[in-house]
């Protein structure tokens, strides 16, 4: 250790260690993805509430397993800690939430693509960039969460994460619009490389970090 | 205010500098622990890279100084240690921070 870094910089370190040295947040975010891909395709079987009853509970199912996993893997080799709260955290949180549920509405949204949502036909897909203004909106919702959590954590792959999921939703508005019902190619696709990326970070992990025989 | 003070304060106020804070590796444990309610000795030797060692040796002396609580108990039969940061402990890193800044406050080019 040659250098103290600044009250910042070990906050972010702190943070990322916390949360996105193990790659399992990763993982659980690839399969929220993945999830949406083939959103269209079950809602065309279950109707809208039935798969929305199945979505959930499924993204129950994958954060309970995501919490078992960090706690069964990831805290015996990166250590326990319980997190101070104070009310500007506590705003941050609330305001974190209600960004990621916004999104997360938006693309749904932008996949079940309702009549009344209006926008072009296929034959006039790529005709005019301001036919897709809610697909644009959340674009740039997606870039501007993941930079600023970026940002705030000091992870760069999160810049990339928003890049993609937000290309991805995109392009798979142009693709399938008028016909929304298949599997979501663009948005698997980002979530594929979400999870190889997640899957990568966790065997780094638990090559870098075995678990300690005893605290010395 | 630091903006009052005479010329040459912010060097003078680093002699009487926490000396305990001042250390490197205890200044990032503390820097660490600012932020948490409270850390175990593994995330600790994690966050901060140090060796058991070192970091057994520097939380003591953080401990005999007042500037956290350490309590040690068994998850299973594994034991664990909890170090947390006591009010004393927060206010030196904050009175750290502001002596400093001052100190080194970059002096007006005119």
């Amino acid at each position: 250790m040659n250098e103290t870094p600044s009250l910042s910089e070990v906050q972010k370190r702190t943070v990322r260690l916390l949360s996105y040295e193990d790659g399992l947040w990763d993982l659980l975010l690839g399969v929220v993805f993945l999830l949406l891909a083939i959103y269209p395709i079950t809602r065309a079987v279950l109707g809208p509430a039935w798969n929305l009853v199945l979505f959930v509970g499924l993204l129950l199912l994958a954060t309970t397993i995501f919490t078992a996993l960090r706690r069964r893997i990831s805290t015996p080799r990166l250590g326990y800690v319980r997190a101070r709260t104070t009310p500007e955290k506590k705003l941050i949180l609330a305001t974190a939430i209600a960004l990621v549920a916004l999104t997360a509405g938006l693309v749904i949204l932008t996949l079940v693509n309702p009549a009344w949502l209006g926008g072009p036909t296929p034959a006039v897909a790529l005709s005019s960039v301001w036919s897709y203004q809610v697909e644009i909106l959340v674009l740039l919702a997606l870039i501007v969460l993941f930079s600023a959590m970026g940002y705030r954590f000091g992870v760069p792959r999160l810049y990339l994460y928003g890049w993609l999921l937000g290309g991805a939703n995109l392009a798979s508005v142009i693709l399938y619009r008028g016909a929304p019902e298949g599997f979501n190619w663009p948005l698997a696709t980002a979530a594929g490389i979400i999870l190889l990326i997640g899957a990568t970070l966790l065997v780094r992990m638990l090559r870098r970090y075995p678990v300690p025989d005893a605290e010395a | 205010m630091a903006k009052d003070r005479p010329q040459g304060q912010g060097l003078r106020d680093l002699s009487g500098v926490d000396r305990v804070v001042h250390e490197p590796a205890r200044l990032m444990i503390l820097m660490v622990l600012y932020g948490l309610r409270e850390a175990d000795a593994l995330f600790l030797l994690n966050a901060t890279e140090l060796t058991w060692g070192n970091l057994s040796s520097h939380v003591s002396k953080l401990e005999e100084a007042g500037y956290v609580e350490v309590d040690k108990g068994f998850v299973g039969k594994k034991p664990r240690t909890m170090v947390r940061l006591t009010g004393a402990g927060r206010k030196a890193v904050d009175d750290y921070r502001r002596t400093m800044q001052v100190a080194l406050k970059k002096p007006r080019t005119s």
